[in-house]
């Protein structure tokens, strides 16, 4: 480099600092005494307008944003900036006096273009807070100070119509569902004097839930001045020349020539809308303003597909009257002729539910093992049945699924605290989302007739849930809020939730039931993730992993009762399947029931745990005692049902056992593990018909392992029946599929009752050669005892017995022991495990 | 603020607190680089929240991988996963394209704040001169002129001796982005 390569090299440096430090700099100047840099100008001009351009905007954040935030305003603390618009920012706030968030809406004096317009706005504002309507974000509170105007507002979590069309054009269905609920809001607002004269779809919100709230009613601070002071009567010099080309979309003719925005101005700016959401583009567009002008009052609207009813195209075409005269003349009028498109029977698919069909991957892992039939339509169970609708993961991001997953689970298991609900169970749910039949004619098919709907969503620390309450059989909504806590106090919204909706039902709690929807201890994030993870690890029958993942919650956090309670129905499962050595199993067990206990005494599942424990330990006072506290827990849990049902099957109360197991079915009706149980119930009753329609049901799950046991039990219902050929034949492996063990039980029954003793004997030793523990030793005993060999069957009962297989506990309801009721032996054998010999 | 690169080393270790701790050291910078990159119309009513959740998240899913040494590696890490999510809100956005040149508030083609006041083309050639530059100097750019650190702030987060070395570095770095700005050949 030589000297003057240096000093040129130097001086660019300089420049850069320059740049760096924001010095003003003369460029001409710079160039003057540098000629060599002209080549490199162009360059260090460009980096100047981007570090300027940078600046400005972290300066706008700062002047504009960060100023307002955690200054007072009223009596609202500002927590953070929500968004901007061309006049004024939004943010999210907290109400000093009341445990509420709010949005306000900031306009600073600088950005009014005279004192006029701020006077205007704030006396709109005044009059807008009169409205209370439920599709309207209520303005709550008004005020100024000497930097700024600011208008207090319900907080509203949601997506604009405009973000919503944007992805796609909505259904017809939805379309409607929406202009009602906006026509209602306008009508709302009319009646108490205020016109919007800015509504569009921007300035519609859509909850999760699908409740509409139209935003800015009486501080449309876009519009044209000019259109305020309208009504107010005072002279004004703007015109709508001031306008963006976006709002003039919506603009009525009227308003175009000048003339007074009243409220069919808004009408005709809901037909816009409605338009807008049906076809994704407004019904006059154009490059330009003037060409947008020109197409509102001289075109026709654009042609609606003919896909669209035509019911609604005229109620759109009349809103889109250029003379406002022929127009519907109030918003009732328009919410009047939607309603009976909305209730038509031709009317498409019901409500608006996006995302009834996207649910996320974990929800799909826990639905494993499903079966889809048409249910058989039952009556709901208790006055209020409810369906926990999968809440939604709103964060977009699917590792955050897990949130709204844990959220599901834990409604479901809070409703089942309370005996006035019948809350429909965790596979239900997520089987139901899964359909897309209207909502209607699933409160039908499933017997549920509300529906609560959820989104979450977390930012930070925090995490924020909306919810409504629909009612199921006319797809209404009945309740509807919006929560937002710390992450640590996730485990309490559950039950605020519940809580709501018990008091929106008007629902009355026993004491017990109020005590257990009270605040829950605060738990750390990573326990509950932890937590969350197991529950799903363990419905997918993950034990070990399970196991991992809640005893990873305990080491966190060691006063963590749900993570206890956890693991001790990991380790019940795990004994009831096999999968540990049930010794081994049931200390552990008892062990962490114990644990989770001590620390809350109201953990169901723990009751439950410890109830099998002391089940397969032949204990059954000690069984049924926990078993009663389960069913004080959690009165609603299929589960605890279940427990009962085997209690009383055990104790040769088959009548009994039908009963309750038909409770655990009704609350989870698409369990397919409760179908066959109940087919089994109705088998130890001798309803062997009952028993094989619910297998049947089961079987067309298909190759699923239920589906594959409800097939061998039909066939034992076949030679239950005499039809021991027939069941013979339903039996034969298809080609290149090995029997299961159940399969080769019934096979070994089925040939025994046929009298074909030989083969019955052969499958027997293949049964045998599967391993211990594996074959059912009432399966084997039964194949035996129907071939005649009364003393085999006896050897094997009595090693069973002094295994103590859990699987011996039926031996005094199932008939296929008839035969040795009047033998001492099988009396003995009864008492060895504490029970009662049947007469 | 407590070391970055101690953080992520932490949450190797497994320890949630630091997750959590990192993501509300940077959520409000994340934010503040959102602001100018993210066009109104891209924008929901929360939108920028919740694009910044999601940067912070896809982040930390890869934070395994990432082996930053110096704070200011990790703040250009997440500016490109932000740009990257920014600009998938903005193909989002687009599916619509009659309507949406007749939003308010906005140019004809969704641009962001930035790209408003530089213009889109400049903002473009800005993208790619940065990835030219070494990464000392795409940081150093990054911190001063986009986050607005101060030297000693952009000298700790580099790395350097003193702020006098960081403001070097920061000239340098400007010069040579001139060079690759310039209109001439």
């Amino acid at each position: 480099m030589n000297a003057r390569d240096e000093e040129s090299s130097s001086r660019e440096l300089k420049i850069a600092a320059a740049i760096d430090d924001r010095t003003p700099l003369d460029w001409e100047n710079e160039l003057a005494r540098d000629p060599t840099l002209a080549g490199l100008m162009s360059g260090l001009r460009n980096v100047e307008k981007i570090a300027s351009a940078h600046a400005k905007i972290t300066e706008e954040l700062v002047d504009d944003f960060s100023g307002f935030i955690g200054t007072v305003l009223l009596h609202y603390r500002i927590v953070e900036w929500i968004g901007s618009g061309s006049m004024g920012a939004v943010f999210r706030a907290q109400d000093e006096h009341l445990p509420r968030q709010v949005a306000i809406k900031v306009v600073l004096k600088k950005s009014l273009a005279d004192r006029t317009l701020g006077e205007i706005l704030l006396r709109e504002a005044r009059i807008a807070c009169s409205i209370n309507h439920p599709n309207i974000a209520t303005v709550l509170d008004v005020g100024e100070n000497e930097r700024c105007v600011f208008f207090v507002m319900e907080f509203v979590q949601g997506r604009t119509l405009a973000g919503l069309i944007e992805e796609h054009p909505l259904p017809a269905s939805v379309a409607v569902e929406y202009g009602i609920q906006i026509a209602s809001a306008i009508q709302a607002a009319h009646d108490a004097g205020v016109v919007h004269r800015d509504l569009k779809s921007s300035n519609v919100c859509v909850t999760k839930g699908g409740l509409v709230k139209v935003l800015d009613f009486g501080i449309a601070v876009k519009a044209s001045p000019s259109i305020l002071v309208d009504t107010t009567a005072a002279e004004s010099t703007y015109g709508p020349a001031g306008m963006t080309a976006g709002t003039i979309a919506y603009m009525a003719p009227e308003m175009l020539r000048g003339q007074p925005a009243d409220k069919r101005s808004d009408i005709w700016a809901l037909g816009v809308t409605l338009q807008e959401i049906l076809t994704g583009t407004r019904p006059f567009s154009g490059e330009t303003r003037t060409e947008v002008e020109r197409a509102i009052l001289r075109e026709d609207p654009a042609p609606l597909p003919a896909s669209i009813p035509k019911p609604l195209r005229s109620v759109i075409a009349r809103c889109l009257k250029k003379d406002p005269t022929h127009r519907y003349q109030h918003a009732a009028e328009v919410r009047a002729a939607l309603e009976p498109i909305r209730d038509s029977p031709a009317a498409p698919a019901a409500r608006p539910r996006p995302w009834i069909v996207a649910l996320g991957l974990g929800a799909a892992a826990i639905i494993a093992g499903l079966i889809l039939w048409p249910p058989s339509s039952r009556p709901p169970l208790s006055p209020h049945s409810i369906l926990v609708f999968p809440s939604r993961n709103e964060s977009g991001v699917a590792e955050q699924q897990f949130l709204a997953d844990g959220l599901t689970d834990q409604l479901i298991n809070t409703f089942a605290r309370l005996s006035h609900v019948s809350v429909k169970s965790r596979t239900t749910s997520y089987a139901v989302a899964k359909e897309s039949k209207p909502l209607p004619r699933l409160a039908q098919e499933h017997g549920f007739d509300m529906m609560l709907e959820s989104s979450v969503t977390r930012t930070a620390d925090r995490v924020r849930v909306n919810v409504q309450l629909v009612d199921a059989r006319s797809d209404r909504q009945i309740w509807a809020e919006s929560y937002e806590r710390p992450l640590r106090e996730i485990l309490t919204l559950d039950r605020e939730i519940a809580r709501g909706v018990t008091g929106s039902l008007k629902m009355r709690l026993t004491d017990a039931e109020q005590a257990g929807l009270a605040p829950a201890p605060p738990v750390d994030f990573p326990v509950y993730q932890a937590y969350v993870l197991g529950r799903s690890l363990k419905a997918e029958r993950r034990y070990a992993r399970a196991i991992e993942s809640y005893s990873r919650a305990t080491r966190l956090d060691s006063t963590f009762a749900p993570a206890y309670a956890g693991l001790a129905d990991c380790y019940t499962e795990m004994a009831y399947y096999r999968e540990l050595a049930p010794a081994e199993a049931l200390s552990r067990a008892a062990a962490a029931a114990t644990r989770a206990l001590r620390i809350d005494s109201t953990q169901g599942t723990a009751h439950l745990a410890l109830a099998y424990v002391h089940g397969f330990q032949m204990d059954w006072k000690g069984a049924k005692a926990e078993l009663d506290l389960a069913r004080e827990d959690e009165p609603g849990s299929p589960e605890v049902w279940y427990g009962l049902a085997d209690y009383l099957g055990a104790h040769g109360r088959a009548g009994e056992e039908v009963a309750a197991m038909e409770r655990a079915v009704d609350l989870d009706p698409l369990s397919i593990r409760y179908t066959n149980e109940l087919g089994l119930a109705y088998l130890n009753a001798g309803r062997v018909a009952d028993a094989a329609a619910q297998f049947r049901r089961v079987e067309k799950d298909g190759r699923s392992d239920e589906a594959r046991r409800a097939h061998a039990y039909a066939a034992r219902c076949l030679a239950l029946q005499g039809k021991s050929e027939e069941a013979i034949e339903s039996l034969r492996p298809a080609a290149g599929s090995r029997a299961t063990p159940y399969e080769e039980e019934e096979l070994a029954y089925a040939l025994s009752s046929a009298g074909k003793k030989s083969e019955a004997l052969r499958v027997l030793a293949r049964l045998a050669s599967m391993g211990r523990g594996i074959a059912s030793p009432l399966a084997i005993a039964a194949a035996q005892l129907a071939a005649g060999e009364r003393e085999p069957a006896f050897a094997t009962l009595s090693r069973a017995a002094a295994d103590r297989d859990p699987r011996l506990i039926w031996l005094g309801v199932d008939q296929r022991f008839d035969s040795i009721r009047g033998d001492p032996r099988y009396a003995a054998l009864m008492r060895s495990m504490g029970l009662e010999p049947a007469a | 603020m407590e070391s970055t690169t101690l953080l992520i080393r932490r949450i190797w270790q497994g320890d949630p607190r630091a997750r959590e701790q990192l993501v509300r050291s940077y959520f409000p910078i994340v934010k503040r680089m959102a602001h100018g990159r993210l066009p109104a119309r891209a924008r929901g009513l929360v939108g920028t929240d919740d694009i910044v959740s999601i940067t912070l998240t896809k982040a930390l899913q890869h934070i395994d991988t990432f082996e930053p040494r110096r704070e200011g590696a990790f703040l250009a890490y997440l500016r490109q996963i932000l740009l990257n999510e920014i600009r998938s809100q903005i193909r989002h956005a687009n599916v619509r394209p009659v309507a949406g040149e007749l939003d308010e508030d906005l140019p004809a083609d969704g641009a962001s704040p930035l790209e408003e006041l530089v213009g889109r083309d400049l903002m473009e050639r800005y993208e790619s001169a940065l990835d030219q530059l070494t990464p000392e100097q795409r940081q150093a750019v990054i911190l001063r002129i986009e986050m607005g650190f101060s030297h000693q702030e952009v000298a700790d987060a580099l790395g350097a001796p003193s702020p006098d070395a960081a403001r070097m570095i920061v000239a340098r770095a400007l010069a040579r982005l001139a060079e690759l700005l310039s209109e001439s050949p």
